[in-house]
């Protein structure tokens, strides 16, 4: 009788196998955040990986035919010979980066584009959106006005976190609905917002097209319940820089407030008039401002103080 | 040729809201929807007095004379002060070249 050696033992192939197949993430994912259902599909590794460190607790077993679906290819130009990334948004090119660091903004920049061209059921307007005591305050203003830093401070100040990008109005119940993706923070703000206590530094830098150095913060790592629920619109806000100057807030007429929120949504024109008829229904029942931002502490504290009034008028009712 | 507010003198034009555009009233001020263009328009509450006096029946001078009473700037008894009707002339003007109110010759233009 012979004894057949092997070089290794069969349990350790196995053994072998499932570590690698441990350390080796899946190339598919699907999620659920607020309304939005997305699949994330890639070929480059770590790139599912970073998504859900920060999405973790929205994944769900299986996509949706209806749910956006974003693909992260990497490919070798032929004529140059250098890698590049493709993030393909439902079968159309989005982005195309050269640098693994850029990928993850433009994973979630992609999803926010299919969300503006084809989320259905909501108003969309381009704004951050918090909640406190049952009540939200948006924040409305094009890129770089300070919407996620202002909402960033607020979270800090425990308000609940809704969006950082879009304030989702339901047509039917007139209530803003969360999309809680994690807050993008630009280098700028990052120091500030440290201090103010947020785990900024945590979370890796990624670079992104016009916004440069940016840093995600989950809310869920600011505090387990710090994403709010559907609610009311108490404050419409329009922010604006005012970077070292005391800040100030003065009150906007809601016939205005309106007219630009209307240029502030990504979808209006598939509401038209019933668009025009919701900021209506949601102006007459808020309290409009512009806020022409400073220091960020002393921000928050007006804007509280538009909360404190705004519930005190309602309380009055 | 299309009347407009500098082509005609104020007596023979009667400024005449399109019936498609939507007012909604926020306060004293509106807010404008033109189905026909998706647009949006805002109105203060001057902007609103005088919008709301395009209904084919007054001329500028009479939309400027209502609205100085209106608003406590001159009483029905005194001369609309120019500025008012400089205001309603631009007003007016802007109205129409929005596609918000038709310019229409009254009788003896």
């Amino acid at each position: 009788m012979t004894q057949l050696t092997l070089p290794l033992p069969l349990s350790s192939h196995a053994e072998g196998r499932a570590v690698r197949a441990a350390r080796s993430e899946p190339a598919l994912r699907h999620y659920q955040i607020g309304p939005v259902r997305v699949t994330i599909s890639s070929g480059v590794p770590g790139v599912i990986r970073s998504y859900h460190d920060l999405y973790r607790r929205y994944e769900v077993p299986t996509g949706r035919t209806d749910g956006y679906l974003i693909e992260v290819t990497p490919r070798r130009s032929r004529r140059t010979g250098l890698r590049h990334y493709h993030i393909v948004a439902n079968g159309e090119e989005a982005f195309t980066v050269r640098r693994r660091t850029r990928i993850l903004p433009h994973v979630e920049a992609a999803v926010n584009l299919l969300i503006a061209r084809y989320l259905p059921g909501y108003l969309q307007i381009h704004a951050s959106v918090m909640s406190r005591d049952g009540l939200a305050a948006v924040f409305p203003g094009r890129p770089t006005v300070g919407k996620t830093t202002l909402a960033a401070a607020l979270l800090a100040r425990g308000w609940k976190y809704l969006s950082d990008e879009f304030a989702l109005i339901d047509p039917v119940t007139r209530r803003v609905v969360p999309y809680p993706k994690a807050l993008s923070v630009k280098s700028g703000s990052f120091d500030m917002l440290a201090r103010l206590g947020l785990p900024i530094f945590e979370s890796p830098m990624h670079r992104r097209r016009l916004k440069g150095w940016v840093r995600p913060l989950d809310p869920y790592r600011v505090r387990p319940d710090a994403v709010g629920r559907p609610c009311r619109v108490g404050l419409i806000i329009f922010p604006e820089h005012g970077a070292g100057d005391a800040p100030a807030i003065e009150p906007l007429s809601r016939a205005e407030a309106v007219f630009e929120l209307a240029h502030s949504c990504f979808n209006f024109f598939k509401f038209r008039r019933r668009g025009v008829e919701l900021l209506v229904d949601v102006a007459r029942r808020a309290s409009c401002h512009r806020l022409r931002t400073g220091d960020l502490v002393r921000s928050c504290e007006r804007v509280e103080a538009c909360l404190a009034e705004s519930l005190r008028g309602e309380a009055s009712r | 040729m299309t009347p407009t507010v500098s082509t005609m003198s104020d007596a023979h034009l009667l400024p005449r809201r399109r019936g498609y555009v939507r007012r909604y009233v926020l306060d004293d001020e509106a807010v404008l929807y033109d189905p026909v263009q998706d647009a949006v328009h805002y109105l203060n509450a001057t902007a609103r007095a005088i919008w709301e006096r395009c209904d084919g029946r007054h001329d500028l001078e009479g939309i400027a004379a209502e609205v100085a009473e209106v608003f406590g700037i001159a009483s029905s008894a005194e001369r609309t002060p120019t500025r008012v009707r400089e205001d309603v002339r631009r007003a007016t003007a802007e109205l129409a070249g929005n596609g918000l109110i038709d310019l229409v010759e009254g009788a003896g233009a």
